[in-house]
């Protein structure tokens, strides 16, 4: 029964083609725009690193002194100190992992003259992190714990970067210089993107760090330090380039802490841990307020981020409102070809034909139209999609790499199942109407007139 | 024909009104918000610049030689940059003029009561007011033992004003002469002029305040932030100066030139977003139009074949066919206008809704009158050709 209705709801398109493509295109253009601007608030709305999002915790320790406001959410607390931040990364729980970091920049040129320097943004950290964070590598990798610990001159680049620099030749061994300074590159690692950069908080989009650098050799050599020093009292800016002894020993927050558990039952414990750790702090003068740490999931950060995340909220709306006028406009087409076939149903009823046979042949000629309509949809919203990466691509910079925007602008299986339910669903939907009113016309009376 | 029967006629096909309300509600509100969008990006791209954008060019000048001497680099880079064919002057400059990023807090005097406001403190040399083209209108220009040349230790005790800071903090009074505060627990500085405007920050136009701006005599050297630089140039010769500026820095080992924009390119990197959001929803809004004239038309001749018998009758009995095709437009029009009534009811509430739309105010409703206008417009031509057809028929064809 499905194969002839499927039969009939093909050459009964084919007979009012003209109807049928302004049905085709009134549901393709409306789904289109719809499927694009939900995809973005669902590609906008995602966690990455979503296997483990829930045990990946932003720490902050409140080390600050007695007259500062109480704080209620990570946005508004300080980030940790050097001091802090060097004894928890220490303190001897195995079933948490901590990475740690900071933003650098230089000007990052190699002996090959063709290479025009450019300004390379930087991430300082610990090797922990490019296994918290899951970073593939294509050549070489992380620095070793040695090298960590000693301060060695050395570096991991991304894919971008050696592609640009080495003509994505294994660069491992090799030197590059920031600014006056040479390290040799340790690791490459493959495409890792991220939808937002959380790690460093400052949650940027399209633009990746350009290479990874050990934190003992970025104090060492007293690189930039591109954070926000919150020092009691004050904010102190000079803290980005001069100071670093003086930093390191003060109550300064500004280092951005993340520590992986190894299971979310975990966290009572970890808890616990950071309780004694402060408590012990608290002997020794330190930590003067009640309380003393604050744990965010990653989960939780996004959500945070998401909810300020405006611009999605406003295209979900224009998208769900043009989706709705397409779709009325359908009813306007559908009920202009519906009414062509009066004759049609009147000799089919005189013939014996059921209603109920009717009702349904016609309901699958409409799923047909809405499906191709949701196919030419989601075509539509591929380019829609493509073209409003390239906006952001655009607007970001002179340093935007446009593969780490093309998880915020995928189109995935979800989204192509979604458009194309909905185009079938809506138009069948939108068809009732229509397909009852010509279905109860008076036969004899038509048939008569005729 | 009068409101009564309308009515009636509306009530009778009364799902297929509602459908056109719904249709032209939407259509309304989506199109009339991507109108307001669009119009918002062009009241911020044809303010005033107060300066020449095409004859002004940005550069950041970097160092990655070891051991250098940043004093004398400055002095290195304003000697040669002046030297380019077709350059008329250079300041070095701690900001973009258009661009420049978070706006700086100053204060109007000192203690409890003091007020704080929001602009952009840019640092220039004595050439500064020439090179950005800005006119003095009051007062001195700066000389050069105004200007601090320091590592940043070192701060000026005047600045200038631009017209619309003197007007925000002085209105009552001549600014020049007066005292303000560059920073919390600063020290006081006097302002010695004032020049014409120009537009500062993306950020501060959007609130409302393009033209705030302050111009300090100070030029800092010092390593991690490269030296930027603005190059006033003669009409027509910004590309060629672009291209000699970046040749320059490529024969130099140790430096480079970066990316020479001139403040036209500038500002069009800034708008590039806003108006690739402009012509994403004006698209959207023809092809919106297009699909609702199209359901239009499909629904009112689905409505005229249900009413043949009334307009064969009417006809009969001698009715014109101009009049029964006005009768159903005015039908259709009482529809449509309840349908924009809603629409700009949620025009109304989503601009207000998101910051997209800040910068409107009540009279740029008139615009969406236009988008009422052109839908209306659409209607009558939608009911004229569905309804022109069946009623140029013989009663008597109509009839059978």
């Amino acid at each position: 029964m499905l194969k002839y209705n499927m039969k009939m709801a093909w050459l009964s398109i084919r007979r009012r083609p003209v109807l049928n493509l302004l049905m085709v295109m009134a549901i393709g253009i409306g789904i289109g725009i719809f499927t694009a601007a939900i995809t973005m608030v669902y590609q906008g709305s995602q966690t990455d690193l979503p296997h483990k999002s829930d045990r990946l915790f932003l720490v902050q320790l409140d080390s600050r002194n007695l007259a500062s406001e109480p704080v209620d959410n990570f946005n508004k607390m300080i980030d940790m100190t050097y001091i802090d931040t060097v004894n928890v990364s220490q303190i001897d729980y195995p079933k948490s992992q901590i990475t740690f970091g900071w933003l650098t920049d230089q000007l990052v040129n190699v002996e090959n003259k063709n290479v025009m320097p450019y300004r390379g943004f930087s991430f300082v950290t610990n090797r922990a992190f490019f296994s918290i964070m899951d970073i593939p590598f294509l050549y070489g990798s992380a620095w070793s714990q040695e090298q960590e610990i000693s301060g060695a001159p050395v570096v991991v680049i991304t894919k971008a970067r050696n592609d640009l620099l080495f003509n994505g030749e294994n660069s491992v061994g090799k030197q590059i210089r920031l600014d006056d300074k040479a390290v040799t590159i340790v690791g490459v690692i493959d495409e890792w993107h991220v939808r937002y950069r959380f790690y460093d908080r400052t949650f940027m989009k399209g633009l990746s760090d350009d290479a990874y650098l050990p934190y003992r050799y970025a104090l060492d050599a007293n690189l930039s330090r591109n954070a926000r020093f919150e020092c009691w009292d004050n904010t102190s800016m000079r803290y980005q380039s001069s100071g670093t002894e003086e930093l390191l020993a003060s109550e300064c927050g500004w280092i951005t802490v993340w520590s992986l558990l190894d299971s979310k039952d975990d966290l009572a414990e970890f808890r616990n841990v950071l309780d004694d750790y402060v408590d012990g702090q608290r002997a020794s003068g330190r930590f003067p307020r009640e309380g003393g740490h604050l744990l965010t999931s990653l989960d939780e950060v996004m959500a945070y981020v998401h909810n300020k995340n405006v611009d999605y909220q406003f295209y979900f709306i224009i998208g769900s409102m043009f989706m709705a006028a397409c779709i009325f406009s359908a009813v306007g087409i559908m009920l202009a070809n519906f009414m062509s076939k009066t004759r049609e149903v009147c000799i089919r009823r005189a013939l014996g034909a059921k209603r109920k046979v009717l009702i349904g042949q016609y309901i699958s000629e409409v799923a047909v139209v809405g499906f191709i309509g949701g196919v030419l949809g989601i075509f539509i919203s591929f380019g829609s999609l493509h073209l409003m990466k390239l906006k952001m691509f655009h607007s970001v910079g002179f340093y935007a790499d446009i593969a780490d925007l093309d998880l915020l602008f995928k189109l995935d299986a979800v989204m192509v199942g979604t458009g194309i339910f909905i185009a079938i669903i809506s138009s069948i939907l939108v068809s009732i109407t229509p397909i009852l009113r010509v279905c109860q016309v008076k036969v004899s009376r038509n048939l008569t007139m005729e | 024909m009068n409101l009564k029967h309308i009515l009636k006629m509306i009530k009778f096909h009364k799902f297929f009104a509602l459908v056109i309300i719904l249709q032209v509600t939407l259509s309304m509100s989506v199109v009339s918000n991507s109108f307001f969008l669009g119009l918002k990006v062009y009241k911020e791209w044809s303010l005033a610049e107060g300066i020449v954008p095409e004859e002004l060019i940005t550069i950041s000048a970097k160092t990655y030689q070891p051991g250098a001497n940043f004093q004398s680099l400055l002095t290195e880079d304003l000697d040669e940059l002046s030297k380019i064919k077709g350059v008329k002057g250079v300041t070095p400059i701690n900001l973009t003029p258009i661009a420049a990023g978070w706006p700086n807090t100053i204060y109007d005097s000192e203690g409890e009561n003091k007020t704080s406001l929001q602009t952009h403190i840019f640092n220039v040399d004595s050439n500064g007011l020439n090179v950005l083209g800005l006119k003095l209108i009051e007062g001195r220009n700066f000389n050069s033992i105004d200007v601090k040349y320091s590592d940043g230790s070192e701060q000026p005790n005047v600045v200038m004003l631009s017209e619309a800071m003197a007007e925000e903090l002085f209105s009552d009074s001549d600014a020049i002469g007066k005292t303000i505060w560059l920073a919390e627990d600063s020290s006081p500085v006097e302002v010695i002029g004032i020049y014409s405007n120009f537009i500062s920050s993306q950020f501060l136009a959007a609130k409302g305040m393009p033209y705030r701006s302050i111009l300090q005599p100070k030029v800092v050297w010092h390593r991690e932030n490269a030296q930027s630089y603005i190059i006033r140039v003669e009409p027509g010769t910004a590309g060629s100066v672009k291209n000699a500026i970046s040749d320059h820095y490529a024969q130099i080992v140790g430096r480079t030139g970066g990316r020479p924009d001139s403040l036209a390119d500038v500002k069009w990197q800034v708008f590039f977003e806003r108006v690739g959001t402009f012509l994403m929803y004006m698209t959207i809004s023809a092809l919106l139009l297009i699909i609702t004239f199209c359901g239009l038309i499909g629904l009112i001749n689905f409505i005229v074949s249900t009413r043949k018998g009334q307009i064969a009758t009417r006809r009969a009995l001698g009715a014109k066919v101009s009049r029964i095709i006005w009768e159903f437009i005015t039908e259709n029009m009482v529809i449509t206008v309840v349908g924009i009534l809603f629409g700009l009811l949620f025009t109304v509430v989503i601009s207000s809704m998101f910051r997209e739309f800040n910068g409107l105010v009540a009279a740029d409703l008139i615009y969406a009158l236009v988008v009422a206008v052109v839908i209306c417009l659409l209607n009558a031509i939608a009911v004229t050709i569905s309804v022109r057809k069946t009623v140029k028929r013989q009663p008597s064809e109509l009839l059978i």
